[in-house]
């Protein structure tokens, strides 16, 4: 049944430069606008288009006013693509995925060189909320006051994951919240699986280990154990949905870029760097 | 893994996280029964799922029935296989869950089972690091509440026998049958737990509907310069169903309408549309608007009565084309029963924002169409020079729809195109469930994880309750001095005539 009236959250633009992506990415926004009634501007930049000022007059034209407009952007560059820029300047908000892809670093690399250049604040990047439920994991370690005087004491992170913007991101995060620098703590990331997964994190302090594990025979679960002085029985927790249009859904109800966000960017860029030094 | 930290967990900073920090161990007393399997236990089950549980947490059912502790973890994951409404009992998730369930069979008068009740807690405390922390949650019959209280206190489970935690207490509905035995209860829960401590559940209020109703009023300006007598008619409020008693005929036979949806759920919810604007979002502060509400309603003198409710009992009828049986020919009701299935009744908010506005409010069971509404009609142009002189221009209409279909909808006048001026009455409608593409939880997921969290918003103060009473008590009085001519309405209809003498412009179920 038809209703006289819509409610309208937002306008929602979908750029994409890749045709084998156009559909899937049509069936996800339409899943997300369901969800928060939004007008739908899907930018096909794949087939021949004007150039970026004709392309943001052309989505210009589409937006509904007095609501915000939401960019997700899934085109291949992101700063060194010009249509980028000309798009950004319609949003309030823009959603990128740096993990998106083949899931090189080079997309996150291109992600702190807007960032560093000072640019537009209201980002939000999918490789990063993905790490959402893995941020909450590790955060039960230390909830514990006993083992909370150990947080202090860590010497070396190990994160096994299928992509590398993960790794940064949870070294990244890690690094802002406890003050590592690249020489303060020894980091080894495992590449393993399917990308955007993240399988394991190892934290180890002189006399004991902690370890979250993803278990995926049994479910999307998580198994947390501490080895060594500071032993404590195995706890598990479900793997909450990571799926993109949650993630997207996510992003667009955050009011703007955290401070810790911003933090970990600029901590997962100095071990970027280190590592290329 | 335990949750004491004292110092702030620095990598807590900043995580979106719906998780409750004091770990604790819920006690269940009637947990064999149907509201535990059904409600209670897919409820928890489905906080641990989502993360909102403490880390540190243990379930004890306290029941009559035999189990030891693994007899009644299998007994949930069985239930929890029926009516698990998110995942199921399955694989390393359930394994860590039944970790945390212990039992204890129990006689409710029997002070050992107490203190065996007890002794399992002090263990969750010492190897589950649950905190010292005790939420007690009363899913038994009334009658039983108060021996319960009671044998709390012998066994030390009292709130001042533990001063390491927090002890709090969950009463289910009805709280009292009506303001005497609400009073009596009350003095035997004072004995023992301060205000702050109780948690009246009415689990309408953790409705996500009955919550957007606050949502729309106070997270919106351009109701609240029209929210009052100036421009408001009237106020309708109607919690209808088409089901019967469905095999609580022997608990229905005893409460009726008034007492089991008018005076909590339907009271909750005039008090939602009438309340002011808190200052804050505290509990108390919305709480205390709530009884404001309520202190402002004055109980109808006896005599007035018969001009401010009325009452009825479903005969046989049609449901959806299908026959149903009459109320009193439902298992476990007396079939001379003079118990209510119908009550509607106008109240009147004696302050200066609805002076003069009546609010009328009807419940009842087996009537034409299942829905929970708030319709507020608003009054007449004060001056008409539009429209062909045929036109009827009907008043604007704000209807909150609780259920099915929850959402919003505004009936206004509009001009049909053409040379005409012909004015016709459309609806623009607004629908959660379509809008947002959301399922709302459970109500009782909802306040279980508030009552753990010490958030007493959504549940009904003392003061409030009583007064609810004080309200209804002359109506109960009147009922029980007059035999009534039952019954009086066909299943299937729009309740009895004698409502439409109460007010004669009912909104058609």
């Amino acid at each position: 049944m038809s209703s006289p009236a819509q409610a309208a959250t937002m306008t929602f633009v979908v750029y994409v430069d890749d045709a084998s992506i156009l559909a899937e990415a049509r069936e996800r926004a339409e899943a997300l606008i369901a969800k928060h009634p939004a007008r739908l501007v899907m930018v096909d930049a794949s087939s021949p288009h004007g150039t970026p000022e004709e392309l943001q007059s052309t989505t210009h034209a589409q937006i509904v006013p007095d609501v915000p407009t939401v960019l997700f952007w899934a085109g291949k560059e992101s700063v060194r693509d010009p249509n980028f820029f000309a798009l950004n300047e319609l949003a309030d908000v823009l959603v990128l995925d740096s993990s998106r892809g083949s899931g090189d670093i080079e997309s996150l690399r291109q992600l702190m060189e807007y960032f560093s250049a000072g640019r537009r604040t209201k980002v939000q990047d999918l490789a990063y909320l993905r790490l959402a439920p893995w941020q909450e994991m590790i955060a039960i370690f230390f909830d514990d006051a006993e083992l909370a005087e150990d947080l202090g004491k860590i010497a070396s992170v190990e994160i096994t994951a299928g992509s590398p913007a993960e790794q940064y991101y949870l070294l990244g995060w890690l690094a802002s919240r406890l003050n590592w620098t690249p020489e303060s703590v020894q980091v080894a990331l495992h590449a393993k699986g399917k990308p955007r997964r993240v399988y394991e994190i190892a934290l180890s302090s002189g006399s004991s280990t902690y370890r979250a594990k993803l278990e995926e025979p049994t479910g999307p679960v998580v198994c947390l154990t501490v080895e060594g002085a500071h032993a404590r029985d195995q706890h598990c927790e479900t793997l909450h949905d990571v799926a993109v249009v949650a993630l997207v859904e996510q992003a667009i109800l955050r009011p703007g870029t955290s401070d810790v966000y911003r933090a970990t960017l600029d901590a997962a860029r100095a071990f970027l760097e280190h590592s290329v030094a | 893994m335990t949750a004491t930290a004292t110092a702030p967990n620095p990598l807590r900073e900043g995580l979106d996280t719906q998780r409750i920090s004091d770990p604790c161990t819920i006690v269940f007393f009637g947990a064999s029964g149907d509201l535990f399997k059904r409600m209670l236990l897919p409820s928890i089950y489905e906080l641990r799922q989502r993360g909102t549980l403490p880390t540190n947490f243990a379930l004890v059912g306290f029941a009559r029935s035999q189990y030891d502790d693994d007899g009644f973890r299998a007994y949930c994951k069985e239930q929890l296989d029926q009516f698990a409404y998110g995942a199921k009992p399955d694989g390393a998730m359930w394994d860590d869950f039944a970790k945390c369930i212990r039992y204890v069979t129990a006689d409710f008068g029997d002070t050992s089972h107490f203190e065996a009740l007890k002794r399992i807690l002090e263990e969750n405390d010492r190897d589950l690091k649950t905190g010292g922390n005790r939420l007690f949650y009363l899913s038994t019959p009334p009658s039983v509440f108060p021996g319960i209280i009671d044998q709390l206190q012998k066994a030390g489970l009292d709130p001042k026998s533990n001063p390491k935690g927090w002890t709090r207490i969950v009463v289910e509905k009805p709280f009292g049958t009506d303001l005497a035995s609400a009073r009596a209860l009350q003095t035997e829960v004072e004995k023992v737990f301060d205000e702050g401590q109780v948690y009246r559940i009415d689990h309408y209020l953790g409705k996500e509907p009955v919550q957007d109703i606050m949502a729309l009023r106070f997270a919106n300006v351009i109701f609240e310069p029209i929210w009052n007598r100036n421009y408001v008619q009237s106020v309708q409020i109607t919690a209808a169903e088409t089901l019967g008693v469905e095999g609580r005929g022997g608990y229905y036979d005893s409460a009726g309408a008034l007492r089991d949806m008018i005076q909590n759920h339907v009271m909750n919810l005039l008090a939602l549309v009438a309340m002011e604007p808190p200052a804050t979002a505290d509990a108390d502060a919305i709480r205390n608007e709530k009884f404001k509400v309520f202190a402002s309603i004055q109980p109808p003198a006896l005599a007035d009565v018969p001009k401010m409710a009325v009452r009825g009992q479903y005969d046989a009828g049609l449901i959806d084309g299908k026959p149903v049986p009459s109320y009193r020919t439902e298992p476990d009701v007396n079939p001379k029963s003079d118990t209510e299935t119908y009550a509607a009744v106008k109240l009147f908010v004696e302050n200066w924002r609805w002076a003069g506005v009546p609010f009328y409010l009807r419940s009842g069971k087996r009537l034409a169409r299942k829905v929970s509404e708030i319709a507020v009609t608003f009054k007449n142009i004060p001056h008409r020079f539009y429209g062909e002189k045929t036109d009827e221009i009907d008043p604007n209409v704000l209807v909150i729809k609780i259920q099915p279909d929850e959402g919003v909808s505004l009936r206004f006048e509009a001009k049909v195109p053409g040379q005409k001026s012909h004015i016709r009455t459309v609806s623009m409608d607004f629908n959660y469930g379509t809008g947002f593409g959301v399922q709302s939880p459970p109500a009782y997921e909802r306040l279980i994880a508030d009552a753990m969290r010490g958030d007493q918003t959504l549940f009904t103060r003392w003061d409030a309750v009583q007064r609810a009473w004080e309200i209804v008590t002359p109506i109960q009085q009147s009922w029980q001095n007059a035999t009534p001519t039952f019954p009086n309405y066909g299943a299937g209809s729009q309740g009895p005539h004698g409502a439409t003498q109460l007010f004669d412009d009912w909104r058609t179920l």
